[in-house]
């Protein structure tokens, strides 16, 4: 029999409750050399290599590359295990933006100060309609249903900005509820994709990935955001940009924008913009 | 009965390593009894104990010993000690790409590191230096290592002060920060408590009962024993609390220690009091709430519900409600208590409970003087041990780890009919043993079985400290332990009150009976009240989110980190050169050798040394005929080896005092007329013996901003030349050719051609393979490029220019007279700066090496020099080298030659070895240095500048001695180059300076 190789891991209360448990089969349902996930009971639960982004639903371990993961695992005891590898969990941590007072009197990143910010929440912004936007820093729940599922990919970029609107609004101590019961419903109908889901899910409960984190405790604390907000931006193709450009709607930032590359059949409510330029 | 004892020289291990080692090798079949360990004093104390003959060993040495049964080879002993060594080798070291490994924490943190924290675990005499180089480094530290001295803690910590950082410790070995388990730690879940700690088994309680209630904890930050002692002042609590204040994510701070002293008491009260997070006080003492109380009280005012704690297993027989136990001894007496602790905490607070109800207790660490116990252990009437005490983890790893001593003294207790019951404490967690309950339990089962057969129940109460999450995990253990006949407690408290209980017939008491007594007494869990936030904006300490660990020390703790999926670099650490240890933690407590040893770099990196003339000896140095200077420390011509012998002799004929070298030796005997001194005490340096003469012409280097000046002679060549100890006629002849043309010729060339830049020659030559030690080349020729046009245009007749150029042409070394002063004049600028350990100059004079330090003045600090190792030239050998000679060290001192072998891997021809070594080499040398140059680079290091500025301090700390790359000289005068090759000071020069240093600290802080 050939030795088992155990895996540390760092996780959350609530992934590391989602492994626990007898031992059960469950699907990989996507794999690559930095991360991969598997399905538990409609949760997407990733084991995370040391350079992927912390999501709240992963698994972190310190592995530069994954051991290659088949079609299926079994999860139970508080691990994750395929071939002879355990991915086992060792160690809590908390996902979560704590209540931050100091966000409500915070400064807002100023528009037009620095060119790379404006230029991601620019492109993030070109592909969400602007009512839908606005309907979400009005804190409507109908800005849900523009949003959600909204672009491609594991984590559809209107989906983030939901998500980073969730968690800043939680943490800024103002009324959230509304959209995260829409948020919840629509996820529950199937309307988005699984990881997607699953990570809106949390932040509709406070946790999300460090980047946003360290964006607002800098804001909190009233330091300045930039380097913090740079490493945010450079999550993912768009994913940063989409919390980034969620979080600020929550904290009512003023944001610059750029009327260039409108598409031309726009409705008329669509181009009432209640933002300020 | 065979034996095998060796010594190891410079091999090492941390002691837990070894025990374990020890511990494998003895358990190999035929082995009788083995022991591997470091060679200090106690080690081979308790050799000398187990009956070895006992080696000549210094503490830096590994010393091993093995014993087979008879008719055994003791092979089969040695290959167990090779294969159990090889096994407990460490994971990665910190800069795994490279092949030097970080030596010192300095050198970890300066590897362009990102790290939180530095976790300081190397034996107690050995921790300052390494807790200052993290603070240095802006770092916060823990100090697991105990045996710190109460002065070094208080300098560490108002250091930290100063800066805003964090000293966890030392004598610290329980800490959580995000959730990584630092030390003897438990895995808890992420929460609303700021848990400060002057004890680890009361933090792990504290941390097990919030787990197991649900509630968790933001950060658990040890602070040392001391700390709240009056000397210390609580300065470490003081800092941890205004980390967790400023935390966002810390609703409440929860302080566990015993009584701090009344005035540090106070004015942490007010402290508290001034914060926005509520603090309670977990004072453990006389007449004062236990920890299961001071948690119960935490988790109401935060709104959890306190849970049932859990319990395992059913008390023994008898329901100690139901009246008196028949747990008696023969004679009708109650029976004893008998507490068998690893926790120290633990074993405090069951012997406040059993105090308070059975009256005094004998321990090894009473609550007061006269119940202690002595060495053994025993006593009538009721006891309980720490087994966790230093005195009995001397020579043994912590009972945490290694369960043996316990369980010897859990058999003894259990055959003895006095006993009544045992209680003892499990700590789970990090670090700890990977299954307690599997060498408790069967214990335990024995221990039960045995009082069984003599008529006696007895039962075995254990607290069981963990949570579900540990890797023992929780519930496992005491399920294990609870089937082998033992009633499992969550809560130490519990646990000692269910084994008065069954002593006494009382009932344990009901959680509101304890409420009330808790209320009844002091009100040392007095919550501060909750103020307003301030208006500052409070913010997470870095330390708080899952820092990265730079850990130095046992690798059992590095281990540990890497298994909860935490970043941890290791350093790579030995013990200093024996007898430097308090030296270097005075040096390192030197308040001005930091910003002395930065204005050192900067003064020796700022240099630019010009050629600005070439004038005879005379007119440069003012020396007259029998004047002599040389290479190296001060030494007299009696004490004078072969080559320096000849070169006196030939530049006596030279200057005239002689009809010939030979003649020369009755009045060198004399010395009559005749002064010696060494070339750098004017200024000047010299490669091989060094010796300068009224009539020799000097290159003159100067420094464009201060003026300031050093010589050099000119280079004869190579082979039979004077500064090799030659004297012949053409040894003569060439060196009067020298002054007569050679010398006037390049005078003319560098005032007519104006200053040269010297520095920025050594600058190109490092990126054209020459380490301007023994590899001058380039640089030789772009010194012609130069000069030679204006010596064409000199007007000096052709056949001479000819001569000189074919001459400077053919000596590859003619640019090392220019290099060696150019390294004297940038080192020479940080001389006479107090407080800096930096090596302003390195030289030998054939007999002795000798070094100067900046902080120093002008004391050499010489010991005899050691013979080069390389290659020879013809026919020669080593029995033909002399031992090291020369001034041309310099180099080295600033960062060339075998510094700067990495830009020249051709010389491994010349000098031996192979290329990845010359490689190796430079990076090695950046474990001693303070800096890398600006400006001169290395490209196969990706231009890294070459290592600068030699620290006495870190060669003594890491036993990494500079590398010289040199020409050998024959030891009969006379002979010449015999060949090339590496060589290192003696290591005492280093010892003598750090000495040295440590006493001019000592001078200046002490005082009026």
């Amino acid at each position: 029999m050939t030795a088992r190789t155990t895996v540390a891991a760092a996780t959350s209360p609530w992934v590391a409750e989602r492994v626990a448990g007898p031992p059960r089969t469950v699907p990989v349902v996507a794999r690559g050399s930095h991360a991969a996930y598997v399905d538990v009971g409609g949760a997407w639960i990733g084991v995370l290599a040391a350079r992927a982004v912390w999501l709240p639903c992963g698994l972190r371990t310190t592995r530069l590359v994954l051991p290659e993961a088949g079609d299926a695992a079994v999860v139970g005891g508080g691990s994750v295990s395929w071939g002879r590898y355990d991915v086992r969990v060792r160690r809590l941590v908390d996902p979560g933006v704590p209540r931050l007072p100091g966000l409500e009197r915070s400064e807002p990143v100023p528009a037009g100060a620095y060119a790379a910010y404006d230029d991601s929440l620019a492109a993030v912004r070109a592909e969400l309609p602007e009512a839908a936007l606005s309907r979400l820093a009005d804190g409507a729940p109908a800005a849900v249903d523009a949003l959600l599922g909204r672009g491609g990919g594991l984590t559809p970029v209107g989906d983030d900005v939901l998500a980073g609107w969730l968690v800043t609004r939680r943490a800024a101590g103002r009324p959230c509820g509304r959209v995260a019961d829409a948020v919840e419903r629509e996820v529950a109908a199937g309307r988005t994709a699984p990881l997607s889901a699953t990570l809106l899910l949390r932040a509709a409960v406070g946790e999300t990935i460090p980047q946003l984190r360290d964006v607002l405790q800098a804001r909190h604390a009233g330091e300045s955001v930039e380097p913090a907000m740079s490493r945010l931006l450079a999550v993912g193709h768009t994913s940063g940009a989409g919390l980034a450009l969620g979080s600020a709607l929550a904290l009512d930032d003023p944001l610059s924008v750029t009327f260039s590359a409108r598409p031309a059949n726009v409705s008329v409510e669509d181009v009432t913009v209640t933002r300020v330029v | 009965m065979a034996e095998h004892v060796e010594v190891r020289r410079g091999s090492y291990a941390d002691s837990v390593t070894l025990m374990q080692v020890s511990r494998d090798v003895s358990s190999v079949g035929g082995v009788e009894t083995a022991m591997v360990a470091m060679a200090t004093p106690l080690n081979l104390e308790l050799l000398e104990d187990m009956g070895f003959e006992v080696p000549e060993a210094s503490p830096t040495d590994m010393v091993v010993a093995v014993r087979v049964r008879d008719g055994l080879d003791s092979a089969i002993g040695l290959e167990a000690v090779e294969s159990a060594l090889a096994a407990a080798s460490s994971g990665p070291m910190v800069g795994v790409e490279e092949d030097v490994a970080a030596r010192t924490t300095g050198s970890a943190l300066r590897r362009g590191d990102d790290a939180g924290l530095v976790l300081v675990s190397v034996p107690g005499q050995y921790a300052f230096a390494e807790a200052m180089d993290a603070l240095q480094a802006g770092r916060h530290v823990m100090v697991f290592s105990d045996n710190v001295p109460v002065e070094q803690e208080v300098r560490i910590k108002t250091e930290a002060d100063r800066r805003g950082l964090l000293v966890m410790g030392p004598d610290c070995g329980t800490a959580v920060v995000g959730g990584l388990g630092l030390g003897f730690a438990n895995a808890v879940r992420p929460g609303p408590v700021g848990i400060v700690a002057a004890s680890g088994t009361g933090c792990q309680q504290l941390l097990a009962l919030l787990d197991a209630a649900g509630a968790g904890v933001s950060a658990a930050l040890g602070v040392g024993g001391r700390d709240l002692s009056a000397a210390i002042g609580g300065l470490a609590t003081r800092q941890a609390l205004r980390m967790l204040d400023a935390d966002p994510a810390t609703e409440r701070i929860v302080v566990i220690s015993k009584p701090p002293a009344p005035d540090v008491a106070a004015a942490l009260e007010d402290h508290a009091a001034s914060l926005g997070t509520p603090v309670q006080w977990a004072l453990l003492g006389p007449g004062r709430p236990d920890l299961t109380v001071a948690a119960e009280e935490l988790l109401t005012t935060l709104g959890y519900d306190v849970p049932t704690w859990p319990t395992w297993g059913v008390p023994s027989r008898r329901d100690c409600t139901s009246g008196r136990p028949d747990v008696q001894s023969r004679r009708g007496k109650m029976g004893l208590l008998r507490g068998l602790f690893c926790g120290g905490t633990l074993c405090d607070e069951a012997m406040l409970l059993t105090t308070d109800e059975l009256g005094p207790v004998r321990s090894n660490i009473p609550l007061s003087p006269e119940l202690a116990l002595d060495e053994s252990l025993t006593a009538g009437g009721h006891l309980m041990i720490d087994f966790g005490d230093d005195r009995l983890t001397a020579g043994r790893a912590h009972p945490m780890i290694d369960p043996t001593l316990r369980l010897e003294h859990l058999a003894e207790h259990a055959a003895d009919p006095a006993t009544g019951v045992l209680l003892l404490d499990v700590v789970l967690g990090h670090a700890a043993h990977p299954d307690p309950a599997a060498d408790l339990a069967p214990a335990i089962r024995s221990a039960r079985a045995a009082a069984a057969e003599q008529g006696r129940d007895l039962p075995v109460v254990v607290s069981c400290i963990g949570t579900t999450a540990d890797p023992q995990d929780l519930h496992r253990q005491a399920e294990a332990l609870a089937a082998a006949g033992a009633w499992v407690f969550a809560s130490n408290a519990q646990a000692t009150r269910a084994a008065l209980a069954l002593l006494t017939g009382h009932a344990p008491h009901s959680r509101a009976e304890i409420a009330e007594v808790a209320d009844r007494r002091s009100t040392t869990s007095a919550i501060s009240a909750r103020k307003e936030r301030p208006d500052v904006q409070s913010r997470r300490e870095g330390l708080l989110d899952e820092p990265s660990i730079v850990a130095v020390g046992a690798d059992l703790l590095a281990d540990s980190i890497a298994a909860q999926a935490g970043r941890v670099r290791r350093v790579e650490w030995r013990p200093p050169m024996p007898g430097t240890g308090n030296d270097l933690a005075t040096v390192a407590a030197d308040p001005l050798r930091e910003n002395a040893n930065a204005e050192a770099v900067r003064r020796v990196l700022g240099t630019q040394a010009m050629l600005v003339d070439v004038v005879p000896a005379s007119e440069a140095l003012g020396l007259s005929p029998g004047d002599f200077l040389h290479a190296g420390p001060p030494v007299t011509w009696e004490l004078a080896a072969g080559p320096l012998r000849g070169a006196l002799m030939g530049a006596c004929a030279l200057e005239g005092l002689a009809e010939r070298p030979e003649d020369a030796v009755p009045l060198l005997e004399s010395g009559r007329g005749v002064t010696l001194d060494p070339c750098h005490h004017h200024g000047a340096v010299g490669p091989m013996a060094g010796v300068v003469s009224a009539s020799m012409w000097m290159f003159v280097l100067e420094d464009a901003d201060t003026g300031r000046r050093t010589y050099c002679s000119l280079n004869e060549g190579l082979g039979k030349v004077l500064r090799y100890g030659a004297y012949g006629p053409d040894v003569l002849d060439r060196l009067r050719w020298m002054g007569r043309v050679l010398g006037p010729l390049l005078q003319y060339a560098v005032r007519e051609t104006g200053p040269v830049d010297v520095t920025g020659i050594l600058t190109q030559m490092l990126q054209m393979g020459d380490e301007a030690h023994n590899r001058n080349r380039a640089g030789t020729l772009m010194l012609m490029r130069d000069l030679v046009p204006a010596m064409i245009a000199s007007g000096t007749p052709g056949d001479d220019i000819a001569d000189a150029v074919r001459f400077i042409g053919n000596n590859d070394h003619f640019f090392l007279n220019l290099a060696m002063p150019t390294c004297k004049l940038a080192l020479d600028a940080a001389r006479d700066i107090e407080g800096s350990t930096m090596v302003v100059a390195m030289a030998r004079n054939g007999t002795d090496f000798g070094i100067q330090v900046a902080g120093t003045g002008n004391t050499w600090f010489t010991a005899p020099a050691e013979i080069p190792d390389g290659l020879y030239l013809g026919d020669f050998g080593p029995d033909d080298a002399n031992p090291d000679i020369g001034d041309s060290a310099i180099a080295e001192t600033a960062g060339l030659g075998g510094f700067a072998m990495a830009a020249a891997p051709a010389i491994v021809r010349f000098v031996g070895g192979s290329v990845p070594d010359a490689l190796s080499t430079t990076r090695r040398m950046y474990e001693i240095t303070l800096a890398e140059s600006s400006r001169w680079t290395i490209p196969a290091l990706e231009f890294r500048g070459v290592p600068t500025g030699i620290d006495v301090t870190a060669v003594a700390r890491t036993g990494i001695l500079p590398q010289i790359n040199t020409g050998m000289a024959g030891k009969v005068a006379g002979t010449g180059q015999v060949g090339a090759g590496l060589v290192t000071p003696p290591a005492e020069v280093f010892t003598q300076a750090v000495a040295a240093l440590a006493a001019a600290t000592r001078a200046r802080t002490v005082g009026p």
